[in-house]
């Protein structure tokens, strides 16, 4: 018998949220005795493929029977039915959890950037600057000029004017 | 008869929008002064009130997108370099 440092992924889920996925993982860490894998069956069908075998853990036999479901290589499927077969029975037999959690932002479909529009309001330093940094007073607020580089199919420069409205500044021009 | 009157439709209508417009090129060598601000400032919104361009700049052909950047450059010209 040998011993087996078991990490195996058991959970894994994407959440969206807004621009962001939240990846979470749950790995059972544990120390034990497995044995090989016995009297494997593996029976597939379209799409899907369900395992039957049974496996000794710390000496004990255990059955395990487990369906996959995938869009892919049957055989594949299979893998991954005993995988999750395996993780089922970890599960079942309990141990040592690590979850970690992940937030990955952006990614994906890439979002097209939206260029500034009159009215828009941010903070001063999400607008660009530009070689004229003197602020310059109208209406009694205080302004400056700003510049913009984007694409959107064709790749356009443009300037305008913000101006402070208490903590954030308000695009009221542009060209 | 109906060529008096179509004659004077088009004179009316002519005569409504009688501010001739400046080309690009003649926007780029107007004479920007403080001293004049409150005439040229008037003028040139004149100009762009008659235009009407659209406030989104990528709305616009290429053209007049130069043309409605030099305005706008031109009347805030007057608020940047002008001390009330």
């Amino acid at each position: 018998m040998k011993t087996f440092l078991l990490a195996l992924v058991l959970v894994s889920q994407s959440v969206l949220a807004n621009d962001c996925q939240i990846r979470q993982a749950s790995k059972v860490t544990s120390e034990r005795q497995v044995g090989n894998i016995d009297d494997l069956i593996k029976i597939k069908s379209h799409q899907k493929c369900q395992v039957k075998f049974s496996i000794v853990i710390d000496g004990e036999k255990h059955n395990v029977n487990w369906t996959h479901e995938d869009y892919g290589d049957p055989e594949l499927s299979c893998r991954k039915a005993i995988d999750n077969g395996m993780g089922e029975l970890y599960l079942r037999l309990g141990g040592k959890f690590q979850t970690e959690s992940m937030v990955v932002c952006r990614e994906g479909q890439p979002k097209q950037y939206q260029p500034v529009k009159i009215g828009d309001e941010g903070l001063e330093n999400e607008f660009g600057s530009v070689e004229k940094k003197k602020y310059f007073k109208f209406k009694g607020a205080q302004c400056r000029y700003f510049s913009e580089r984007y694409n959107n199919g064709q790749l356009r420069f443009a300037k305008g004017i913000i101006c402070q409205n208490d903590q954030l500044w308000t695009v009221v021009d542009k060209w | 008869m109906r060529f008096l009157i179509a004659l004077v439709a088009v004179l009316v209508a002519g005569c409504g929008n009688s501010t001739s417009l400046p080309t690009y090129e003649q926007l780029t060598k107007y004479p920007l002064s403080c001293k004049l601000k409150y005439e040229q400032f008037s003028e040139l919104k004149n100009i762009q009130r008659i235009k009407n361009f659209a406030q989104d700049p990528d709305a616009l052909s290429p053209e007049d997108r130069q043309y409605n950047a030099l305005l706008k450059e031109h009347l805030w010209w007057f608020v940047y370099n002008c001390e009330q």
